[in-house]
């Protein structure tokens, strides 16, 4: 998939100002091995499919989608927890995808995650203030004075009080844990963070508040945030521009948030109409809603992977796959109902 | 946010027991200096209290025994006692007598210093023993289950050979080849019974290896050593733990095979 609506003239100079930019991206597993688990895999899983994207600093950006789409697999890339099959992650211009040992290590400075379980994220062994001095004492030579006075800094910025670093996990609750779990990110010179459904566990009360915070630090710090979710509504407000992938593949990605408003792929309309309105009198349109079932990466449909769901499939979308399209706004979307010129 | 002022139980129960001492009586009075010393004493009773009662005392008496022994030993477990040099009953038995009380063995050493000397190799070996064993078991089977593919599939390999040879036979050949001094016997013990560390650790560094915060320490940049030593072995700590009490005692048992074998 060659990246249309991809800007043409996306030089050094362009691909400096951004935090990241991703291009093509694929990523493969190895789906069902033959008889004795040994030689080459029979089927793929394409997890992530030629997906590009790019993050700015200080900017939000949302990734939607159904679970399975690849969202995860997209933070493990970024975070390089796993290797791509092709494609490109640059960080601050500089290619990332086959950074290793020191220069690796130099990298994992500026990138960190918060992850969705609270209560996996944290050692249950260790001490708060322990937990959170790790990338100090394996990036820096702090001495333990430094150590602390920084630990306490990134407590407070997280909203917790000092005191709180004697303490071990499971005197917190969700919500303070994911504190905790944000403190720990922001410890070194943060530039971009993975929010993996990073609120998705907690209660709505302490969500917001989390939501908050995240939105005061990244005023603050100037961080980038990938924010993956599949709220629409913690999306909605959190993200500067959100992108929607299905399957592996991206099919929409719009430069404004109004694309919470004015959904223009079928299967993005679909997705926001699942959503319950605040209002149980506000009935959602059922016409939208997808009548089958997600179908497996490890055997997409063919053409457009939406098809079999799409309530406006045409004949030649299960036999072409769509190619991207900059609509006006800098919307990029890949759907058959908005023909390439 | 409001964690601290939720503070110990401690001093909630130190609050609530101060509370009668404003009415001034002079047994209160008398309290007034030595309360944190009564609440340390607390804690320490506190913890002695939740000791199981039963395998307290023998462990107790056993360890009591092994340590003290050259003070409680009558006679000399080696040498024969003086003018015995045969075979002697206990003491409730025809020909026994209580200076011997459980009678001599028929190089005529005392049976009961025996005991006493016996609990101190038992000790020694099985703690030492368990140790050797869990070291090896536990090095085996983090590294087969944090590093996984070739390395953990050879690992388990050597493991399941291990497990298809009879132990007390492997240590019997062990102790041939390496001669028999009572520290080859407690490395060849732990050579014999790591398997079952490695086994089991190696299942449960499987999973703690997919858990988040194992995750979040390879982002934060830390070397693989230092996530084997900061957050996989304090996690499986316990499991050791309670493997390494259950090996004592086969340890214990397989020591005395051996040394009744003669090895």
């Amino acid at each position: 998939m060659k990246g249309v609506g991809y800007p043409q003239s996306a030089g050094p100079a362009f691909e400096e100002q951004k935090t990241l930019v991703v291009k093509d991206l694929v990523k493969h597993f190895p789906g069902g091995r033959t008889g004795l688990g040994i030689g080459a895999p029979k089927q793929w899983v394409r997890a992530v499919d030629g997906v590009s994207f790019d993050i700015a600093p200080g900017e939000t950006l949302g990734l939607v989608g159904e679970s399975g789409c690849g969202k995860s697999t997209i933070a493990k890339l970024i975070l390089r927890l796993e290797d791509p099959t092709s494609g490109s992650i640059r960080f601050q211009g500089r290619e990332v995808t086959d950074l290793k040992g020191q220069e690796l290590k130099t990298y994992r400075r500026s990138v960190q995650a918060v992850f969705q379980d609270p209560y996996s994220s944290l050692s249950p062994r260790m001490r708060v203030h322990d937990i959170i001095a790790e990338g100090l004492r394996v990036h820096t030579d702090y001495s333990k004075s430094d150590i602390r006075v920084r630990v306490n800094d990134v407590l407070t910025l997280a909203g917790l009080s000092p005191d709180v670093g004697r303490l071990y996990p499971h005197e917190f609750s969700g919500g303070q844990r994911q504190r905790i779990a944000i403190a720990k990110a922001l410890v070194l010179d943060t530039k971009m963070l993975v929010l993996d459904e990073a609120v998705s566990a907690l209660d709505v009360s302490i969500r917001a508040q989390i939501i908050t915070l995240l939105k005061d630090l990244q005023q603050e710090l100037g961080i980038a945030y990938l924010y993956i979710g599949h709220d629409l509504a913690t999306v909605a407000h959190l993200a500067n521009r959100v992108m929607v992938m299905y399957l592996g593949r991206l099919l929409e990605l719009d430069e404004s948030v109004e694309f919470v408003r004015d959904p223009k792929h079928p299967y993005t309309k679909a997705l926001f109409a699942a959503a319950l309105p605040s209002n149980p009198d506000d009935v959602s349109d059922t016409s939208e809603q997808p009548n089958a079932e997600v179908p497996t990466a490890l055997s997409p449909p063919t053409g457009c992977h939406f098809h079999p769901r799409c309530p406006d499939a045409r004949e030649h979308c299960s036999t072409q796959f769509p190619e991207e399209v900059t609509l006006s706004g800098g919307r990029r979307i890949s759907c058959h109902l908005y023909p390439s010129r | 946010m409001s964690i601290s002022d939720s503070d110990s139980p401690l001093e909630t129960s130190q609050e609530i027991r101060q509370g009668p001492k404003d009415e001034g009586s002079t047994s209160d009075l008398q309290e007034q200096g030595p309360t944190s010393r009564r609440a340390r004493f607390r804690t320490v009773f506190g913890f002695i209290g939740q000791l199981p009662v039963g395998s307290t005392l023998i462990l107790g008496t056993l360890i009591f025994f092994a340590v003290f022994a050259p003070l409680l030993a009558p006679h000399d477990p080696i040498k024969p006692v003086e003018g015995i040099y045969t075979y002697t009953p206990a003491a409730w038995k025809d020909g026994g007598s209580w200076a011997q009380w459980l009678g001599t063995d028929f190089l005529g050493r005392d049976v009961w210093s025996r005991i006493i000397y016996g609990a101190r190799v038992s000790v020694i070996v099985g703690l030492t023993g368990t140790a050797a064993a869990g070291a090896i078991g536990m090095v085996m089977g983090v590294v087969a289950g944090y590093f996984g593919g070739w390395v953990d599939a050879f690992i388990m390999r050597v493991v399941d050979a291990w497990l298809a040879i009879p132990t007390l036979v492997l240590a019997i050949l062990l102790s041939m080849t390496l001669g028999a001094s009572m520290w080859n016997i407690v490395l060849i013990l732990g050579v014999v019974y790591w398997t079952r560390y490695a086994r089991i650790l190696r299942g449960e560094v499987l999973t703690l290896r997919e858990r988040d915060f194992v995750k979040l320490a390879e982002v934060a940049g830390a070397s693989r050593i230092r996530i084997i030593a900061r957050h996989i072995i304090p996690n499986v700590f316990n499991t050791w733990m309670v493997l390494a009490s259950l090996t004592v005692g086969v340890v214990i048992v397989a020591e005395a095979s051996l040394s009744f074998l003669g090895v």
